[in-house]
């Protein structure tokens, strides 16, 4: 914490400084400020100091650990602990010499370059980065709200309290008990998280709860990976594939003469969640009501909500930028990564921010500079995702610029539904030593 | 060490750059395979100092299933052959972990 007095020459000492006009870096070093050191943010401040080794870096985040959303379900059956997911910030500040800065942005001053942190310090910038990733706005499902998700219905989304409140919940459910996901319209982070969720809950409860049940409601007809999950959960859940889902699924497909732990209802089945009761745990779909024991509700989501208070969305709540150097298309000289910044064909994942950090670190060195940014880069997506511990598959894409926006390539771009058992299996094992890698690619 | 960095800013504004799209296209890669193509105690392998012919012909493998993979079939067939020798010949010139 710093003094009032402190704040003021601080201030003062800020206002002295003249805005540093690009490509004058060697004289007077450029400042780029980050707001939000997730993995948008510290792959970003990474992979600028390894391409622009005299630039002032400054990371302001309000956590001083990352609780890593990406991996987070595994927590609720017991997989991994909540300490698993902790990332801290040694290797950001000692190894790529980034002032990594505990605090919470509340305030832009676009015009003279400046954030205002809750604490009362402003930083000056000649860049800066937002990647404040979501929030998640719980108003929008009647009934639902914060304070029933940190205390009864909770959404586990943006890691933390609210993951461990759901482990308990679900660890201490009644036989024969019900779990009820609700899962997000799009767009919304992690696209196959939901369905990989329930399948995990599922398994676990094959052990540890057998009469046990996970209802996905869902307010649409398809998800990212669909068939590779709805096969998965017929193999290990006893789920019956729906008709429509037929198309190329293998032979083995078996068909149930009991309903299975799991099951899914889409938008046109009546799927769509209308509201939350938290008095007798119900939810009201289109479909009719749904008792559970334990209710886990992804609400609809937006862009942080630093990015809206700054005036960097649009009217649904997600920021436009420009698709190479991801600058702000409502704020010059601010840029946007990750889950908040509109990356049309991109999801919105952790890998997906990844390369979208360092194609802009890339772009904002040579900005900085007083440079072109290269004008065709290239981004990756790879989801790996499980239907079981051992059984896993993935979304993988290659994406460039075509008519200035993220466009896929041709390509496959899903597990062939035909793979073998050990390539389900080898898929698990990748999915669990990328955890590591790419954290490592992140932060270290 | 603020001397070093100011040495490698000069070193690294001449050449840096030069051929950044391979170095682009090779930063994809390094969400699994590690920063520089390193990755520790991993199932995931090293790509870093690979020779750039084992690099495209096991790129060609992946393409038409001769070797089994599981992403790497669909990363390799959204890959044009220029690309892949680019990023061949990037990984190949990388220091491999140990060396590092
Ligand atoms: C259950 C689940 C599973 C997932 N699995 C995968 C997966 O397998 N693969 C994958 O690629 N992705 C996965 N994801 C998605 C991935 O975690 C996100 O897409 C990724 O974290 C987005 O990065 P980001 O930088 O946009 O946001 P974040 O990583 O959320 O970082 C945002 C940071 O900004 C900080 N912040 C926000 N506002 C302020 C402020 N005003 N001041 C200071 N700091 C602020 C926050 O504290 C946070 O640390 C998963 C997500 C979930 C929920």
């Amino acid at each position: 914490m710093i003094s009032r007095r402190e704040f003021l020459s601080l201030a003062a000492a800020f206002s002295a400084i003249a805005v540093l006009p690009a490509g004058s870096f060697a004289a007077n070093k450029a400042k780029v400020v980050v707001i939000g050191g997730g993995v948008g943010g510290s792959t970003f401040a990474k992979y600028l100091r390894r391409k622009a080794p005299d630039v002032d870096i400054t990371i302001i985040e309000q956590n001083p650990i990352y609780i890593r959303p990406y991996g987070s379900s595994e927590v609720l059956t017991g997989h991994i602990d909540m300490s698993d997911l902790e990332v801290n910030y040694d290797a950001l500040r000692n190894k790529y010499d980034v002032n990594v800065v505990i605090d919470r942005a509340i305030g832009l001053d676009a015009n003279r370059q400046i954030i205002k942190t809750a604490s009362g310090t402003e930083y000056a910038y000649d860049r800066l980065v937002v990647s404040p990733g979501i929030e998640l706005n719980y108003e929008k499902v009647e009934g639902y709200s914060k304070e029933l998700a940190e205390t009864k219905a909770p959404s586990g989304w943006i890691p933390g309290p609210q993951t461990s409140l759901l482990r308990d919940q679900i660890q201490n459910m009644r036989q024969g008990g019900t779990m009820l996901i609700v899962a997000p319209p799009n767009p919304y982070r992690c696209p196959p998280g939901p369905y990989e969720r329930g399948a995990l809950v599922a398994e676990w409860m094959q052990k540890h709860n057998p009469t046990g049940k996970v209802i996905i409601t869902d307010p649409k007809n398809k998800f990212t990976a669909g068939s590779n999950f709805l096969l998965g959960w017929n193999r290990l859940y006893g789920y019956n594939i729906p008709m429509e889902f037929m198309d190329g699924m293998p032979d083995d497909v078996v068909e149930h003469s009991t309903p299975g732990m799991i099951d899914w209802i889409p938008g046109k089945d009546g799927g769509t969640p209308l509201s939350f009761d938290a008095s007798n745990m119900s939810v009201e779909t289109e479909g009719g009501k749904i008792e559970a024991d334990v209710i886990n509700i992804v609400p609809p989501m937006k862009a942080g909500k630093i990015a809206q208070q700054f005036g960097l969305t649009n009217e649904l709540g997600w920021c436009p930028v420009d698709r190479v150097t991801f600058e702000s298309q409502k704020i010059a000289n601010v840029h946007v990564l990750g889950d908040a910044s509109i990356a049309d064909a991109m999801p919105k994942s952790g890998f997906a921010a990844n390369t979208q950090a360092k194609v802009a670190a890339y772009a904002i060195a040579h900005l900085l500079a007083g440079e072109t940014p290269e004008q065709n880069p290239a981004f990756e997506n790879t989801c790996y995702a499980l239907a079981g511990s051992d059984y896993g598959f993935f979304v993988s894409a290659v994406y460039e610029l075509r008519e200035g926006k993220i466009a896929k390539r041709e390509a496959p771009g899903l597990q062939d539904l035909n793979a073998t058992q050990a390539q389900r299996r080898l898929s698990a094992v990748y999915q669990q030593a990328w955890m590591k890698s790419f954290t490592e690619d992140s932060f270290a | 060490m603020k001397k070093v960095m100011i040495l490698s800013a000069l070193l690294l504004s001449t050449s840096a750059f030069a051929d950044e799209r391979a170095e682009i296209m090779a930063n994809n890669c390094t969400g699994c395979h590690g920063t520089d193509g390193v990755v520790e105690d991993s199932a995931l392998i090293s790509i870093a100092g690979l020779n750039a012919e084992i690099f495209i012909e096991t790129m060609k493998n992946f393409q038409s299933n001769e070797r089994s993979s599981t992403i790497m079939h669909n990363v390799a067939l959204a890959l044009s052959d220029e690309e892949i020798a680019a990023m061949a010949k990037y990984f190949e010139a990388l220091p491999k972990g140990e060396e590092k």
